[in-house]
């Protein structure tokens, strides 16, 4: 299995911090994986997210995303890198409020620089593969309920296709009802593309729907307990 | 793209963004009127009048006797005796005169007597010679020629009657109602004070001064109207025979023994005018400077002050894969498009205001302002404030540069 995610010696303390947030010595994502990160605040998950994102440059080691190694790459090609081959979704905002949900999708592609043809007709496929009425595409992102919000979120993660997906905490804005079918439903798209998910989390619950599931410590050496993301 | 997400996300701050850019609206409305102005009114002294060389009244200083013998600003302090004009125009160099007498007035406008000269020799604006819309020049003693804009706001047609009263007020205890005027001509419009004057022989002048003094004896002496000689005038207008003899003749009669008189320049005088109004004008030019870099400063301030709510605007725009750069330019389009909008909208309420109070400078200073505000002079300073507005929002742009290459994801 090709990993798709490999962090090596990694480092990475925040400016103007003495102590290092993240000290992880080996970690792989394999091509098709789904994993369940469990990680409560300040256990430096959002730093690894950062890092993986390419947004962060570890001080130490050496992150490689699909083969490429992000540190060689420069800043704008690393942002490409992200829109091209990363999804994320976030636990809320994370939609432009302002612009349509269409433009908020077209927005993702238009940074990855899409040579898709034709956009409009994916779109349409996924939001009905995700219960979005279309008409949706045309209303403004604020008027949206948090539960179509983040569904549209997931929408414009998966338009590109990204070999990684990654979700933070994206079921804790939503009631408990939805959270599981929220969560099936991004695992099925997933598997479509056989795209690796990292769903990151501090709601143990919903670890049974991953195969793999890590706690975040076990992965990462640093003492990190008083520090606040 | 970008435009789209910059102009979207103005819109969706609308209250602020539209403060800002009516902020940005005043200023520029000061800073082109008082420049527009300041061109036109020169423009407009400057076509007062043409083809002049010298005017001469008593001796005042110089400015105050352009004022009023040509724009019917203030007074006369003294008159200039009839004999000394009598003398003066015998000057080998002199090709015409034109006496003119100030001091009346109806309903509000000057009442100028002159002789039926000025008629032919006043010139205005690019040697433009006084034209009649209709009827003629006056023949008879108290016929009246009147300019365009008193025959248009008075409403007054030939052959309508019209009496004159001492003094420039529009009300006056002195009213010479025994002899009213006829109008026998209207004149075109010039664009001058000219159009806001009544013109009528200078004999006229002086049967109604002459009743002031023989208050209680108005029925005598009409008869001899045709042989009434002045004995004063306010000033007089000289065209020469060469340009070459102008400071010749100017020092004659500067030097005048008989009288104390003055002899101007009109192109002169008025350089003297504009150099005391240079001062004025520079301080006015500065403070529209200054309110206008204190109304983009205030952009600024607005742009800051976003930046905060929009953190997590700038965290998605990253998560998706926006450079830096790409914030950057969106912060500084922000700011040009606000500008850009306060520009335009502060033209079109300068233009609406010129031509709503056109009218009134025109009746009020003799001032003809043109509502056409397009000139080079305009397009550099719209250049210029854009430019002022997009370096002044670097500061924001870098800051919105930094804040969103070393901020991380969508904060939780």
């Amino acid at each position: 299995m090709k990993s798709v995610i490999e962090l090596e010696k990694i480092s990475y303390t925040w400016p103007g911090s003495d102590r290092a947030a993240l000290n992880i010595d080996s970690w792989k994502l394999l091509e098709g994986e789904r994993v369940f990160l469990y990680g409560a605040s300040g256990s430096g998950k959002s730093t690894l997210l950062n890092l993986l994102a390419g947004i962060l440059q570890p001080q130490q080691g050496c992150v490689r995303v699909l083969g490429q190694e992000l540190g060689q790459m420069g800043a704008r090609a690393r942002d490409g890198f992200r829109a091209r081959n990363m999804g994320f979704i976030f636990q809320q905002f994370n939609l432009l409020p302002y612009l349509t949900v269409e433009m908020n999708i077209q927005l993702a592609l238009y940074f990855g620089r899409s040579a898709e043809k034709n956009i409009r007709h994916s779109i349409e496929e996924l939001m009905q593969q995700l219960s979005l009425p279309v008409d949706l595409l045309n209303r403004q992102a604020c008027q949206l309920s948090v539960g179509q919000q983040q569904r549209v979120a997931m929408v414009r993660a998966l338009i590109s296709h990204p070999q990684i997906i990654i979700a933070d905490e994206p079921t804790s804005a939503l009631d408990s009802d939805s959270r599981d079918e929220f969560i099936e439903l991004l695992l099925k798209c997933a598997s479509v593309n056989q795209s690796s998910v990292v769903f990151v989390s501090h709601d143990v619950t919903l670890a049974n729907h991953f195969d793999k599931r890590i706690n975040i410590n076990d992965i990462n050496s640093a003492q990190v307990t008083d520090h606040v993301v | 793209m970008l435009f789209k997400v910059a102009l979207a996300s103005l819109l969706n701050r609308k209250l602020t963004a539209l403060l800002t850019t009516l902020t940005i609206a005043v200023s520029v409305f000061v800073l082109l009127g008082v420049e527009h102005i300041r061109v036109e009114a020169r423009q407009s002294f400057s076509k007062t009048v043409s083809g002049v060389d010298l005017i001469v009244g008593a001796r005042t200083g110089q400015i105050n006797l352009l004022l009023y013998s040509v724009f019917h600003i203030g007074s006369a302090t003294n008159n200039v005796a009839w004999s000394s004009y009598q003398k003066l125009v015998q000057h080998p160099q002199v090709a015409w005169h034109v006496p003119v007498s100030l001091g009346d007035s109806h309903k509000g406008y000057r009442v100028m007597g002159t002789s039926d000269d000025y008629f032919k020799y006043f010139k205005y604006a690019k040697k433009q010679s006084l034209e009649f819309a209709k009827g003629q020049v006056f023949d008879d003693v108290y016929d009246a020629v009147i300019g365009a804009e008193v025959a248009n706001k008075l409403g007054y047609q030939l052959n309508d009657d019209i009496e004159v009263s001492h003094g420039v007020a529009k009300i006056s205890f002195k009213k010479h109602d025994d002899h009213p005027f006829k109008v026998v001509g209207i004149l075109k419009p010039t664009g001058t004070p000219v159009d806001q004057s009544i013109m009528v022989n200078l004999k006229a002048i002086e049967v109604i001064h002459q009743e002031k003094t023989h208050a209680q004896d108005q029925h005598a002496d009409h008869e001899d109207e045709d042989r009434l000689v002045p004995k004063f005038i306010s000033a007089f207008m000289l065209g020469l025979k060469s340009r070459a003899a102008t400071f010749i003749v100017q020092r004659d009669i500067n030097n005048f023994s008989d009288e104390a008189l003055l002899a101007i320049i009109p192109g002169v005088a008025l350089s003297e005018l504009w150099q005391m109004m240079g001062v004025l004008e520079k301080i006015l030019a500065l403070i529209a400077m200054l309110v206008l870099v204190a109304s983009l400063l205030g952009m600024i301030t607005m742009l800051l002050a976003s930046m905060k709510e929009r953190s997590r605007e700038i965290a998605v725009l990253r998560a998706i894969g926006a450079h830096a750069s790409f914030i950057f330019l969106m912060v500084e389009l922000e700011a040009l498009l606000m500008t850009l909008t306060g520009v335009v909208l502060g033209s079109v309420l300068l233009t609406v205001t010129l031509l709503l109070s056109q009218g009134w400078i025109s009746s009020e200073y003799g001032l003809f302002i043109d509502v056409n505000l397009f000139s080079e002079t305009a397009l550099y300073y719209f250049s210029g404030i854009l430019i002022m507005a997009g370096l002044l929002a670097l500061i924001p742009a870098l800051m919105a540069y930094r804040s969103s290459l070393a901020r991380g994801l969508a904060a939780k």
